[in-house]
């Protein structure tokens, strides 16, 4: 089976089935263009990702190598969060520092799957909260001045059925 | 202990007096120095400005010796302090003092050093907690020492002092030292200095320590991401999150507001970008999203429609006690057909009458209305066709033998259905008739018109599709067994409503009967076909949604809440179905769920005699025509402003 070397941005050299390696359309493209061969002992370098979040996407992509591709994103169909596998769920039971990096490196390397599951995670985070839930959830400071802050709920109000 | 004259002239609580006890110069850095892996522990002499008390002084050094306090200062003196969190005694002076008094104690060489043990523990090395006091022989309690201020004279001094809170800028310059040491340590002896700093907290301080590192694994995501992904979280919140969002900060409500995430809800639900000049905003807004301005209103106004107050109706009086027979609503305007001979053109925003329609010399029975143009039919066997704008009758077209029973109009072509039996295609620019449709054996009830082909409904229980151009008739729709009162025609698929019960669903193109929908006890007397969704209102009092390409029922109106009388005519859009009946309510209902939702119009004469005949809707108003045929309820036009500003 074909393996391919990644190095995460702290030197770490991971080795990793190519078709495993390939949910990222980032390191496919970069394999494609290079024209690497099997027996290459070309390293991919990953200068975004470091070697715990790394270890992290080849764990996620181990385990979604066998998925369906995602579907692409259709206009004017509803989006839901309600969809996250419970193997997901538990991979995605992660601090706040790690599910930030975890976006930043799939939106790198491109995987679209694992780009989706996790903002879902983070949308589930705020969904259904008060504002200031919210601002406790993620650590947020209150910048808006009394008067903004009124202002601001008054447009927002949401009429609820009951 | 003299320690206690510290709070001589302090009137404070006992708690305090403790707090002053450890506010004295070095004991704070003692505690925290307890965690630290190389301290000597030194009694010192007393220094120049203090009195006969031992103070248990300590120094830092950089390799891993350890050095216990000398006997004389007993165990007892140790424990003593309870309460080792710093007060308030970052200042100046305090810091030279005790700056000054260890140096004191080492130049005057009266430090008396025990060295317990020398450990040869290198940074590399792992050195566990445990090892470390059992080595020393120490319990780790002992390494606190006892300090006691004592000068009477300096009561005034702490007493300023303890206002002053040490901070960031103004550390004690200990603890710079200490801090100094912990950043030289491996990472192991990082994790063990804190394992054993935990381990000396209080659970007030290790209450401290957890809201210091609670946020250090918080991300404010929507901040911090990148734009695009953040937009890309943010796609995932349905409206209502999207407004707690923008509720939360700047940066969130700048990204909550972003027009095109507001665009994909509004393409999600189905809702248009209302014009500019129908979202009325004022000044101080910050939204600057037109799109999301479209789905608030559109969602104000959807609750007024469902849950608001209903506000009072204006009321439009007119044709005396004579029935309303026909109803349109276009723009502003509506019009309302008599039969006592007339129509009325209303305007909806004053509620006056505009102009009375004069001319039938029967009841008019049908009407239709298109811009400024209103055509109307007669039992005096016309039809007539008027500018609104002005109230002229433009044309009388004249060729039926008999009541003009209905019509529908298509660009500038109408197509009448008369008791007569025949159809008539008529210009209403130049009042000619084009066409005359001969074929049904009895009155035609309903037509339809796509400008191409026609389809009538008579009481011979047949349907007919008819070319317009050829003047021919493409299809006999047989299958019916009583009078065909309804039609709904979507260039596809015909649909006819009969006395029979049944509702028949027809291919236009081969003329063939694809359902026959089943379940209503009566007549159908009005339908309305979109998107293949078709409701039906019937005199069985219930009302039917269908989907007429598998002939499901979806959903019958009915239940507790339904009316008590024939319903006698229908309205739905993608949410709503609006009914009106003979009992005199007009009701809303989900369409969707089928669920009742409210009473729009309960007359109190309902039951007694008051009816609502016709109703017509738009997105934000209501007209419904009401009246009675025993004189309970005058005859009248209500219409009902579900309208919203965006505020």
């Amino acid at each position: 089976m074909p393996m391919i070397k990644l190095q995460s941005s702290d030197g770490e050299v991971f080795q990793v089935d190519f078709e495993i390696a390939k949910a990222s359309v980032t390191i496919k493209t970069m394999v494609e263009d290079l024209g690497l061969e099997e027996e290459d002992e070309e390293i991919v370098p990953l200068p975004n990702v470091n070697a715990g979040i790394l270890k992290k996407v080849i764990q996620w992509a181990t385990y979604h190598k066998d998925d369906p591709p995602p579907p692409e994103d259709d206009e004017g169909r509803e989006k839901r969060t309600d969809d996250i596998s419970s193997w997901d769920a538990d991979f995605l039971k992660v601090d706040q520092g790690t599910l930030f990096e975890l976006i930043l490196a799939a939106n790198y390397l491109d995987i679209k799957g694992l780009l989706d599951v996790t903002c879902k995670t983070v949308a589930n985070m705020i969904k259904g909260k008060t504002p200031e839930e919210i601002r406790k959830t993620f650590n947020i400071k209150n910048d808006f001045t009394a008067a903004e802050e009124d202002q601001v709920r008054k447009e927002n109000e949401w009429c609820e059925e009951k | 202990m003299e320690g206690d004259q510290l709070d001589f002239e302090d009137p404070s609580s006992s708690l305090e007096k403790t707090d002053s006890t450890s506010q004295s110069p070095t004991m704070c850095p003692v505690v925290l120095e307890v965690a630290e892996q190389e301290l000597i522990i030194e009694e010192s002499a007393p220094t120049t400005d203090s009195d006969e008390i031992g103070i248990a002084n300590i120094e830092i050094n950089n390799v891993f010796s350890l050095h216990l306090v000398d006997e004389t200062c007993t165990d007892q003196d140790l424990y003593s302090d309870e309460s080792p969190l710093p007060g308030g005694w970052v200042n100046d002076e305090w810091t030279d003092a005790s700056c000054e008094h260890e140096d004191a104690s080492s130049v005057n060489g009266v430090v008396r050093k025990r060295k317990i043990s020398n450990s040869t523990l290198t940074s590399e090395d792992f050195p566990s907690k445990k090892q470390y006091y059992d080595q020393n022989n120490l319990t780790h309690e002992r390494l606190i020492p006892k300090l006691v201020e004592n000068e009477l004279d300096k009561v005034d001094k702490i007493k300023i002092r303890r206002s002053c809170i040490p901070s960031k800028d103004n550390p004690p310059e200990e603890m710079m030292e200490w801090l100094k040491t912990f950043t030289k340590w491996s990472n192991a002896e990082r994790m063990l200095a804190i394992d054993m700093l935990v381990d000396e907290c209080e659970p007030t301080q290790v209450r401290h320590m957890l809201q210091l590192i609670e946020p250090q694994f918080q991300r404010d995501f929507i901040s911090l991401l990148p734009k695009e992904l953040a937009l890309y979280v943010l796609s995932y919140l349905e409206p209502k999150d999207l407004l707690k969002a923008a509720q939360t900060c700047r940066s969130w409500m700048f990204l909550s507001e972003d027009n095109l995430l507001w665009r994909e809800k509004c393409l999600n639900a189905g809702i248009p970008l209302m014009e500019q000049s129908t979202i009325k905003c004022s000044k101080n807004h910050y939204s600057t999203s037109p799109w999301k301005a479209s789905y608030m209103r559109h969602h104000a106004i959807e609750m007024n429609w469902r849950v608001k107050p209903i506000r009072m109706p204006i009321i439009l009086k007119g044709h005396d006690d004579h029935v309303i027979t026909c109803l349109q609503f276009c723009g502003n305007q509506v019009v309302s057909g008599s039969d006592d001979n007339t129509l009325k053109v209303w305007s909806v925003i004053t509620g006056k009458c505009l102009r009375t329609l004069v001319g039938h010399t029967g009841g008019v029975w049908s009407s239709q209305m298109a811009d400024n143009v209103i055509i109307s039919g007669s039992t005096d066997r016309t039809l007539k066709v008027w500018n609104s704008e002005t109230g002229q009758c433009t044309h009388t077209l004249y060729g039926h033998t008999s009541t003009v029973r209905c019509m529908h109009l298509h660009e500038n072509k109408v197509v009448s259905g008369s008791r007569d039996a025949s159809l008539r295609l008529w210009d209403i620019r130049t009042g000619q008739c084009l066409s005359i449709f001969l074929g049904h054996q009895a009155a035609v009830r309903c037509v339809q018109y796509d400008g191409r082909l026609i389809v009538s409904g008579a009481y011979d229980y047949l349907v007919k599709v008819w070319d317009a151009e050829s003047e021919t008739c493409l299809h006999t729709l047989s299958g019916h067994t009583n009078r065909v009162y309804s039609l709904q025609f979507d260039s596809t698929h015909v649909v006819s409503g009969s006395l029979d019960t049944s509702i028949r669903v027809w291919d236009v193109e081969t003329g063939t009967c694809k359902h026959t929908l089943m379940g209503h006890q009566s007549l159908t007397s009005g339908m309305e076909l979109r998107d293949n969704i078709l409701v039906s209102g019937n005199a069985d009092s219930t009302v039917k949604v269908w989907d007429i390409l598998t002939g499901q029922c979806l959903q019958t109106l009915s239940g507790p809440n339904k009316h008590n009388s024939a319903v006698t005519c229908l309205q739905f859009n993608t949410r709503f179905v609006i009914t009106s009946s003979d009992d005199g309510t007009v009701k809303l209902w989900d369409v969707k769920t089928g669920d009742f939702i409210r009473n729009l119009i309960a007359l109190e004469s309902g039951g007694s005699g008051g009816v609502v005949w016709r109703i017509r809707a738009n997105e934000t108003k209501l007209v419904c025509a009401v009246g009675s045929r025993n004189g309970t309820e005058e005859t009248k036009l209500f219409v009902l402003d579900f309208d919203a500003d965006y505020k």
